[in-house]
């Protein structure tokens, strides 16, 4: 199962455009970065905050609800975060080098 | 006011002079109680300040000392300091301004109220020579007088009235002073106070009264009374003392806690509680299962503990979903053109081409694991419109491969989301279309296996395989079909191969049994062979099949010979009929999913027929000028149908448009060969496969697909009769082969 979701990273990172995954824990501390130091510092401290604050919305809507992805567009990249259990994913793209 | 200051009897102690004192010179002859409780009080209040008495019932406790305190040794303890009494009262304020209204700015007070009461007494007595006493006498004497009305003593009366009077007149200025004295001494004392003072002093003088009767008149009517130790109203008991008894505590340690609660945190709270409730329920019900969990749990981690590249600690943490999740939107980004092509892209050319149209490609499927091998099956599934299974083998007799059954979705061109390698080439899949997890496989090496691919682990291994011992074909199986449940409520399909048998598998739990249908016999009785021709078997060799939708039991074989037989389950032993449909192997017959006569069948001789089963002769044939690998009928329209053949073309034909020709022929391919094609259920698209191991989807421009883009949609009737229609007046016309080339012209 970890081998196949290893996988799964490895051909993320190896696409077109994909500048580098980030994965969280809770706390918003990264644990595995394709990125360095700095910029990995600091998509964690500011991508965790703004899940956090998209799943509240989303349960507090709908308790029932949940967030499963959140996708920021901006003019060079594109943040694309998908909550796990305990963890989040977090890959950093920019589409129009795709 | 000074005549009542003497007469009032005094126990106060004084510091210093004060002259406003004559609050407390209430003219009083027997205590009051209110009083006599202030006194108690007071002295009980004295007595415990002294502590002196009833320290006995006090627990030795040490003090609780504030933490500050002087800690000061005894010889500071025991030093006598001196303290002198002085006139003035050293704590009172010296500089006590009050606002002047006179002025109008604030003036500081000249003199100070030195005064402190440490005694306070009410006393209860007059002086017997001052003015109240001698009223009061006067006064009881004329009440006696006027109770005893008839006994008279006139003298005695008239001096009391005298007596009165001369008191009146003697004291009448003083009576005026008096009354505004008491007035300045009740001054903010209440009404109510003064009514019961001169009540009480009522009955006072009554008693002083009698008093006097007794002790002047010696009357012998009036029973004689102690006159020192003598109560009428009330007894005066010793007071107990009153202790108060209370112990220092610890104080408690505090703290402070603050949380948010929303409305999601309430809700998870609950379900988790009722989790846990569950839990505990199911514990209690199956406690003897509990010790096999424990072992797969710690086998499940062990597994997941080799890892030792870096990724692989991280994977562990997320879940599989979430990592395909982010490539579909990560590969959403990249095909981003693609995908708006897929939903909104239709030919705008179409309109003013008559009967033509054209194929837009969209996403390509490939795989390194699958690059070399030939697409032998495409199946869209029918439960997920996005997802398309691909099987992969080889045709080539010589250069055979293992094969692979590859589950690819839109949402993810870039890598399938199964891939099951097999040992041997995949020939045909097909998925179960109701348990759309089940897919059943025919391979080269003859066995037929069932995969669920819902399973989360070994979804590698077959659910079921069938081997010699449980009745394998014995040649490569061309063609497999799931059948509705049977009786029993088991899986059941159908294979066909080319050692001539066609059986039927039945998934009974975990094994696969099987039945012979028919047996495809190699007819020697119509075609006379040539000399030395004689096949060495009598056998037919199968290479496709097909059930009927329609008609229950019925079905199509196509053979190695080119001959097309229908049959039925119903009759095992005999073919119902026979078409000498094509002059070499039958690659595909498929059934009108509208119409339930009607049937396509493809060949190596080049040509698609479609056919009438009522007929001997085909409907239609078209000739396409290359072997045509795959036939396939259009979801969404009787006349729609699509093949491809091995220079790389695709054909669309839509009979209701053009009988004689295709409406496309596109070429897709330089080099490959296309081996299969498929329709998508919902979506206007095909899929079509080639030996390169690459199948691509292409989009049917709005004239291939006229019957959807109608604005005014027919019922599947009313398409079935147009389509009928053309059927009769094909049929009446004495049938040509529409295009006139030949495989020769070509």
């Amino acid at each position: 199962m970890s081998a196949e979701v290893e996988e799964t990273l490895k051909r993320i990172s190896g696409h077109k455009g994909v500048e580098g995954i980030v994965i969280l824990n809770k706390e918003g501390i990264a644990i595995k970065s394709t990125l360095d130091q700095t910029a990995t510092t600091q998509y964690a401290g500011l991508i965790s905050s703004i899940a956090a604050q998209a799943s509240h919305v989303v349960r507090e809507l709908d308790p029932q609800d949940g967030l499963t992805f959140l996708r920021l567009r901006s003019k060079k990249h594109e943040i694309m975060v998908a909550p796990d259990n305990d963890y989040l994913l977090v890959v950093i793209q920019n589409p129009t080098d795709a | 006011m000074v005549d009542k200051k003497k007469g009032a009897v005094k126990k106060q102690h004084q510091l210093s002079t004060a002259s406003n004192a004559s609050i407390h010179s209430r003219s009083q002859l027997i205590a009051k109680s209110g009083s006599r409780l202030q006194s108690q009080s007071r002295h009980r209040l004295s007595k415990q300040i002294s502590g002196n008495e009833g320290d006995e019932w006090l627990q030795a406790k040490d003090p609780v000392k504030p933490p500050n305190q002087l800690d000061l040794p005894d010889e500071a303890l025991n030093e006598e300091i001196t303290r002198i009494l002085r006139a003035d009262n050293p704590n009172a304020p010296h500089n006590i301004v009050r606002f002047s209204y006179k002025d109008g700015a604030y003036k500081q007070m000249a003199s100070v109220d030195q005064c402190a009461y440490h005694y306070v007494l009410n006393g209860t007595l007059i002086h017997k020579e001052s003015d109240e006493a001698k009223r009061q006498v006067a006064r009881s004497r004329f009440k006696s007088k006027s109770s005893k009305a008839d006994v008279s003593q006139g003298d005695e009366g008239n001096t009391a009235e005298a007596g009165t009077s001369t008191a009146d007149a003697q004291t009448g200025d003083n009576e005026a002073e008096k009354k505004e004295g008491d007035g300045d001494g009740e001054g903010d004392g209440d009404d109510g106070d003064g009514d019961e003072n001169q009540e009480e002093e009522e009955e006072e003088e009554e008693e002083d009264e009698e008093d006097e009767d007794d002790a002047g008149d010696g009357e012998p009517d009036k029973p004689l009374r102690n006159q020192f130790n003598f109560s009428e109203r009330a007894a005066q008991c010793f007071a107990p003392a009153h202790r108060d008894r209370d112990t220092m505590t610890e104080a408690p340690q505090r703290e402070t806690f603050t949380a948010n609660a929303t409305q999601w945190v309430i809700f998870d709270a609950y379900v988790a509680d009722q989790e846990k409730q569950q839990a505990a329920k199911t514990k209690r019900r199956s406690s003897g299962t509990k010790p096999e969990h424990k072992v797969s749990h710690a086998l499940t981690r062990e597994l997941g503990d080799d890892g030792g590249s870096d990724w692989m600690n991280a994977a562990k943490l997320i879940a599989l979903s979430t990592a395909k999740k982010m490539e579909r939107l990560v590969n959403q980004n990249t095909f981003h053109d693609v995908a708006m092509d897929f939903k909104y892209w239709n030919d705008p050319s179409d309109q003013f081409k008559e009967k033509q149209g054209s194929l837009l490609p969209l996403w390509r499927f490939t795989n390194e694991k699958t690059k070399r091998k030939h697409v032998t099956c495409v199946r869209w599934c029918p439960e997920y419109p996005d997802l398309v299974l691909v099987g992969y083998g080889s045709y080539d007799y010589t250069k055979q491969t293992d094969g692979a059954i590859c589950a690819y979705s839109l949402k993810n061109p870039s890598y399938p989301e199964y891939i099951i390698p097999v040992n041997s080439g995949v020939m045909c899949i097909d998925v179960h279309p109701k348990q759309s997890s089940l897919v059943a496989a025919g391979m080269y090496d003859g066995s037929v296996a069932v995969y669920d691919l819902s399973r989360k682990a070994n979804r590698d291994e077959p659910l079921v395989r069938s081997t010699a011992k449980t009745g394998k074909h014995t040649d490569p199986v061309w063609s497999v079909e799931w059948h509705e449940d049977d009786v029993d409520q088991n899986r059941n399909f159908s294979s066909v191969s080319s050692d001539g048998r066609v059986s039927t598998w039945t998934m009974v739990q975990t094994e696969l049994q099987h039945t012979d249908i028919i047996r495809l016999s190699y007819d020697t009785t119509k075609k006379q062979p040539a000399q030395g021709a004689e096949p060495l078997f009598g056998l037919g060799a199968g290479t496709c099949l097909d059930f009927n939708q329609h008609r229950e039991n019925v079905f199509l074989i196509g053979t190695e010979e080119g001959d097309v037989h229908q049959c039925s389950r119903a009759y095992t032993s005999k073919f119902l009929k026979t078409f000498k449909a094509h002059t070499m192997a039958v690659y595909t017959v498929t059934w009108n999913p509208f119409h339930p006569r009607i049937f396509a069948s493809c060949s190596a001789d080049w040509t698609l027929k479609i056919w009438d089963d009522a007929d001997d002769s085909p409907v239609f044939t078209f000739d396409l000028g290359n072997a045509v690998g795959c036939v396939a009928w259009s979801p969404f329209s009787p006349t729609v149908f699509a093949a491809v053949t091995t220079d790389g073309k695709i054909h669309v034909f839509d009979l209701q448009q053009n009988k004689y020709e295709p409406i496309c022929q596109q070429q897709v391919t330089k080099k490959a060969k296309l081996t299969q094609v498929a329709f998508n259920k919902k979506d206007p698209i095909i899929i079509v496969g080639d030996d390169r191991g690459a199948s691509s989807t292409f989009k049917l421009s709005p004239n291939l697909r006229k019957a959807l883009m109608d604005k005014k949609k027919k019922t599947a009737e009313e398409l079935l009769e147009a389509f009928d229609r053309i059927l009769e007046s094909v049929k009446e016309t004495p049938h040509t082969q529409a295009p006139a080339k030949t495989p020769a012209a070509k």
